[in-house]
């Protein structure tokens, strides 16, 4: 009670940088997942990252959330990988143009995606149905739902509006609950029965 | 109506709706997430909307364990640190 209130946390050595960066492995390879279409590109962006990460490591304030300082890396990486290829149109109108063919499809997902959201085994399909949405909307979902990031982080890392964040969230999910629905009626998960058909 | 700021405003179900999402994430302020409960007690539908997020929510979430950095990658990262842990 009479101790004095730490003020900053102790600077960290740079063996104690690496090995913290290091637990944030699996979460930046997922996020360049979320950015890249390609796996071979995520890969570079994670060597990129790591790369950059330990050259500039001294800027790192210790106590603040290194993913979040990480996926600020990963997405300028990114960026600048992407200016030296062809540059990818964003589909950002994509989600608004089919938005009342999701109207129309809401119960017939929400019908089939609930009596299989406890299964344990729904991994694997919900990383395939996350593969096939625009970059936009899914890199805002794995940095919120996966990776946990307030909005304000997801902000900051995807340098746009918290109020972009909560659109892209939105639609992003909707786009997500419809390829999973798909998937899982596709790979038999779903019976036709039990889903009917979406309109 | 006042523009008075009322913490257990009563939402209706358009209200309750749009705050659905900022609740699952918990980005919403205390009152807010009180009025917003208070109105998923005692309504059916929007009750089972929040529910089928939430579990919605929890699956994406689930869905980490299913996506790990490959070990080929992994050792490249590492390597990364080879020349400069001996410099130091
Ligand atoms: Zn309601």
């Amino acid at each position: 009670m009479n101790e004095p209130a730490p003020v900053a946390p102790a600077p960290l050595t740079h063996d104690a940088f690496s090995a913290l960066a290091l637990t944030a492995l699996d979460d930046v390879y997922r996020f360049a997942r979320s950015l890249t279409r390609d796996a071979s590109d995520a890969e570079d962006v994670v060597q990129e990252t790591y790369l950059r990460a330990f050259r500039s490591w001294t800027t790192f304030q210790p106590g603040t959330d290194v993913r979040r300082w990480l996926f600020t890396i990963a997405r300028n990486a990114f960026l600048r990988s992407r200016e030296r290829g062809q540059r990818e149109v964003i589909l950002d109108d994509e989600g608004a143009a089919a938005a009342d063919a999701e109207q129309a499809q809401e119960a017939w997902v929400r019908g089939g995606l609930d009596p299989i959201l406890d299964r344990t085994d729904l991994g694997p399909a919900i990383v395939a149905a996350l593969a096939e949405l625009p970059e936009v909307y899914r890199s805002a979902v794995v940095l919120v739902d996966l990776e946990d990031q307030p909005y304000e982080a997801a902000a900051e890392v995807l340098g746009i509006p918290v109020g972009t964040v909560r659109s892209r969230l939105f639609r992003g999910r909707k786009l997500l609950q419809q390829r999973l629905a798909q998937h899982a009626r596709d790979a038999g998960i779903i019976p036709d029965r039990a889903a009917g058909s979406p309109v | 109506m006042s523009t008075m700021p009322e913490p257990h405003r009563a939402l209706d179900c358009d209200g309750a709706f749009a705050r659905l999402f900022d609740f699952l994430d918990k980005e919403l302020d205390a009152a807010t997430e009180s009025a917003l409960l208070a109105h998923v007690q005692h309504c059916r539908s929007c009750f089972d909307q929040a529910e089928f997020e939430r579990r919605f929510k929890a699956a994406v979430a689930e869905s980490r364990s299913a996506q790990r950095c490959p070990d080929a990658l992994r050792q490249r990262v590492i390597a990364l640190l080879g020349p400069q842990r001996e410099a130091t």
